[in-house]
Parts: structure tokens; sequence; C-alpha cells
């Protein structure tokens, strides 16, 4: 198998961090800071992603003697991720503090907007308001671990069932039917606020 | 019933958006500081465990292959109870007898 630059870069980090250079491991950790805090923002709230995405990079290091080369390095970084993230939620799960979160007037009104037909324009400043953040933290807390990685990384992110039954390390067919489940749970929850709204008129 | 399904569709599709747009976190100052100073503790734990898993390992072959030898020993020796064994060992502390089965061999 033929190695990119970056990949032949990163093997001779990781022959140095295994050989005792524990400080190497900063070079790795520059080179894949951006894509583990892409992946945990997705994933868990804003307030917990620096702390998430050092347990991933720690889990990492653990980990290092155990990589293979078969797949690409960020591949396999990325798998460790994930993992870390459905970890995060597995210990959340019946955390207290957690509340669920219900609705504030605003998002109410967002819905309206949205629903009003506006320009395209309209539609993607809409889509990056707090309201669409609390409307999508609001559903997310009714799903379980497993659904809300499933509903992330398939219908969120838009990766295939394939993609994500090998980040997860679950069967492909687990997998596909939580992500048909998560998402008719996530249009309930959508038609709840529907409905919401219609006994606010 | 139709228009209500348009309607869940469409926002859905806003908030899938919403999770696609591009956005970066910023690290607070010292995040990699830390990180490193957890990752130097890890490997402080972590060496000195698998050092010690690896020198027990190490020795399993042996060790099994000693327990083979000293159990054919002491079958040509007409040792049958636990008790004759242990005083065997005991009685023998150089392991002279076990280095006279060695060079026999």
């Amino acid at each position: 198998m033929a190695h990119s630059d970056k990949e032949t870069q990163d093997f001779e980090i990781i022959a140095r961090i295994m050989g005792g250079d524990v400080n190497a491991f900063e070079l790795l950790v520059e080179r894949y800071r951006p894509l583990i805090f892409g992946i945990v923002m997705k994933h868990v709230p804003y307030d917990r992603v620096e702390d998430v995405a050092q347990e991933s990079f720690l889990e990492i290091f653990r980990s290092l003697g155990s990589y293979a080369a078969k797949s690409p390095f960020s591949h396999w970084l990325s798998k460790i991720t994930v993992r870390c993230c459905y970890d995060f939620w597995r210990q959340h799960r019946n955390n207290p503090e957690q509340v669920l979160s219900s609705l504030t007037e605003d998002s109410q009104q967002w819905v309206d907007t949205m629903l009003a037909g506006r320009s395209r324009d309209a539609f993607e400043r809409e889509a990056s308001g707090r309201e669409a953040r609390e409307i999508l933290n609001h559903a997310m807390a009714r799903l379980s671990a497993e659904d809300r990685m499933v509903l992330t990384l398939v219908h969120l992110d838009g990766r295939s069932v394939r993609e994500a039954s090998d980040l997860l390390g679950w069967s492909q067919i687990s997998v596909k039917v939580r992500a048909h489940r998560s998402r008719g749970k996530l249009r309930k929850v959508i038609s709840g606020l529907l409905d919401g709204r219609q006994e606010s008129i | 019933m139709k228009s209500r399904e348009k309607e869940i569709s469409k926002i859905e599709e806003v908030l899938i958006r919403f999770h696609r747009r591009h956005e970066t976190f910023q690290a607070p100052p010292f995040w990699t500081e830390r990180l490193m100073a957890r990752v130097r503790g890890e490997k402080m734990r972590g060496n000195g465990f698998y050092r010690a898993g690896a020198v027990v390992w190490r020795f399993a072959s042996v060790t099994c292959l000693a327990a083979v030898l000293l159990a054919l020993y002491a079958s040509g020796l007409n040792v049958e109870t636990p008790y004759e064994i242990v005083e065997l060992m005991f009685d023998d502390p150089a392991g002279l007898d076990l280095a006279l089965l060695f060079a026999s061999l």
C-alpha cells in the first residue's frame, strides 16, 4: 500500500512515540486537532468539546500501539473520537443535570419564519441561528445515546450506513434500523413542535 | 396530512443545514499543554504496567516448561502425593537434583 507524505510523516512520529519520545505526540496533536475538534463539535454540547477532545487524544495515545496501518491514520483517529463521543453520552444518559430542555418562544417564532417561505438567503441565515441549535438540542435530548450517535452520523452528517457502522463498530443492520428509528423520532419531535405552534395560534 | 409532512421536512432540512455549517472551535489557551501533561502522566503509568506485563509473559513459557520437566522428573521418582513433591522441592533448594536431571538429558 502506497502512503502519502503526510502518512509517512505520521508513521515516523508514531515510531518516535513508540520508541519513548512522548513529546512527539504533540506533533500529532497539532496535525489532527482540527479533525478531532471537528468531529467532537458535531456530537457533544459546545461547553464539553474541549474535555471530550482531550479524552479522545488520551485514548488515541493509549491505543497507539494497536494501530496496524491497515486504514489511513486519520480514519483510525476518527473511529476512536466517535467512540469517545458515544461514551460521553452513555455516561450522561442518567445524569439528572441533563434535564429535557423546553423551548423558548423564540423557537416557536423561528418555526413560523421557516414555514413562511422566505428567500434562499433568509433561509441560510436562519439556519445558522441560536433557535436552530435550541431545537436540535431539544430533539436530541429525547434520544438514547445510540440513537443520537446514529442520527448524527447518518442523517445530520450525511455519512453512509457502512461508514457509520465502521466508525461505531456496530453491524450495518443495527445502524440501518437505528437510523430509521431515530429519524422517525426526530420528525415526531418536530411534529410536536408544529402542534405547539398551532395551539398557540 | 401531506402539507404537515412537507412542513416537517422543511424544518428537518434547516436543522441539517445548521448541523453541517462550517464551524471552528478555538481551543482555550494552554489546552495542548494540559493535554501533554496528562499524556506524560499516562506514559509513566502505562509504561510501568506494560513493562511489568512483558516481564511476566516473557517468563511464562520458561515457567511452564520447568513445571512440565519437574512433573516428569517427579513421576520418574515414583512420588505421587503433592506433599512429596513439595518435600522434594524444599529438600533440593540448590536445584542439584534438577541440575542432574538436565545433565542427563
